[in-house]
This record gives C-alpha cells, structure tokens and sequence, in this order.
C-alpha cells in the first residue's frame, strides 16, 4: 500500500526524492503518512482537496482485500 | 521534456556524454549536432570540441500505458492494460478479472484513475493530452444505459407533461445527456443540485 502511494506522489511532484511514505498499523487501521517537498503540496493536495482524494480512493481500492481500514495523512 | 548539451573529441563522444547526461538510450533522444570538432593547426592554434544538444524523446501514449500498467502491479491487481491514440487522446483500456475493484461505487474509483493518469502523463507533456480510462467496458455500458435512460425519459415527459429528473450522475455522464438531447424540438435539459448529487432534468421546451 505504501509503495502504491509512493508510486503515484513520485510521479505528480516536481522533487521526487523528497517523497516519504511511513505506515502505522494498528489492528483495525493502516494509516500512510505522506510527506513531500513543502513546495509540492500543492501536487498531491489539488483544488479543493481533489487529488489527495484520488489518491485516497485508489489506495482504499487497493485495501479492499485486506481486513484494515487506510487512512491516507498527507504532513 | 528534458535536454543536454554534450561536448566530447568527436560527435560520438559529445552525443554520448549527453546521453550519459540524461541516463537515457540513444533511441529515446533526439540529437542535433551544435558544431563540428576541428583539429588545432599544427598544435599552434587549439582544436575545437564537438557540440550536440539531446532532447528527450517522449510519447504520451507508451508512458501513459506502462505507468498504468505499473500502477496495476502495485494495486495487486492482475489486469491487462490496452493503448490507443485516437482524436488526440490517449484510451486506455484495463481488462481483467478483478474489475469491480478499479471501477468502484457509481465509477468513482475509474475517475479517480483517470484524474492521477492525466496528471502524472501531462506532467512531463509540453502540451496537455487528454487521457482516457475504462476497465472492463464500463464507460462504454455506461454510456449506453444513459443513452437508453434519456431517450425513455424524455418521451414520458412528452406524454405526461411533466419534467423529469434523473439520478445523480457524474459531470461527464451529465453532459453526455445534455449532448443526446441537446437538439431535440420538444424537450430541454438543464442541471440542478450540487455535486456529487447533481441531477439533470428533462423538461418540455417552454414557449
């Protein structure tokens, strides 16, 4: 799941070696914290929120067949 | 598009230090060469070196269809995905076994697919390209449903009198209503609500 969002922030910013994706697992959750150049927020945030919601969907499609919950943070 | 300018003894050499420069393959690149080495005179006057410029070669369409593919595997998703350019855009079509899970509720996910797809492959386009994506045929049985839906609905407002209101749909799926009834003599069609709740509403054509 990390590497799937990592994937897809790499190829929306302009410094890809910034990117960083942590995860949290608790039993019920996954949380991803996504991190990326303060300059890049703007490249995975979207107007009004649009791109990170994307991005949020594709990851929680991908975590359809595991039991946990995803949550995407971007910090 | 990224570029280089390469110096080196002799074109060879100038081309493959820009190439070096890149880390991309001779075929990817297109070269132009900036000026000719020349020996010095007779080790009095100092020789010149060969000058290229590189320009990377890109083409939306083939990065488009392995970014997706590449997106696929990281999804776990076992899927297929094929490539067309057509009318300037690129259609990307993804079959498989496990499609409902590309599609989501309403297609949200597909939308979704499709919005980081056009971003991640105009991010390095000059000009913007239109990217296109469906899995499993389901924009084209989309299309056909509302196709069907607008046209059932529009003779019951011509029988009854009274406007109609159709389910929420999408922006897309919106404008392909107002396009199939757009020059019709007896009905209208205008939107209302807001997103993600916007419905289209079928009425007679006012005086």
């Amino acid at each position: 799941m990390d590497e799937l969002l990592e994937f897809m922030a790499k190829s929306l910013v302009d410094n890809p070696d910034a990117v960083k994706v942590t995860k949290k697992i608790t039993s019920s959750d996954l949380t991803l914290a996504l991190s990326v150049a303060p300059e890049d927020m703007g490249k995975v945030i979207g107007k009004r929120g649009r791109i990170a919601k994307a991005l949020r969907l594709i990851v929680s499609a991908a975590a359809l067949d595991t039991d946990k919950r995803v949550n995407v943070d971007i910090i | 598009m990224r570029e280089a300018t390469g110096t080196g003894k002799s074109v060879e050499e100038a081309i493959e230090a820009a190439l070096v420069e890149l880390n991309i393959n001779r075929e990817d690149a297109d070269i132009t060469i900036v000026e000719l080495p020349s020996k010095g005179l007779l080790g009095i006057l100092p020789g010149k070196d060969a000058v290229v410029h590189i320009k990377e070669r890109f083409e939306p369409a083939l990065f488009a269809s392995e970014w997706l593919e590449h997106l696929m595997l990281k999804m776990r998703n076992n899927a297929r995905v094929g490539t067309k350019f057509q009318d300037g855009r690129i259609e990307l079509s993804i079959t498989g076994n496990n499609m409902g899970v590309l599609i989501g509720r309403h297609g949200q996910t597909l939308d979704a697919l499709q919005y980081i797809t056009t971003l991640a492959v105009n991010r390095k386009t000059p000009d913007f390209v239109p990217v296109h994506v469906d899995a499993g045929g389901y924009r084209e049985k989309r299309r056909q449903i509302i196709e069907r839906n607008a046209l059932a609905a529009k003779q019951k407002v011509i029988s009854t009198g009274r406007h109609i209101t159709l389910e929420p749909m999408t922006p897309a799926e919106r404008r392909l209503v107002h396009m199939v009834l757009g020059d019709d003599p007896e009905v209208s069609t205008y939107s209302v609500g807001e997103e993600p709740a916007r419905r289209v509403v079928i009425d007679l054509k006012g005086e």
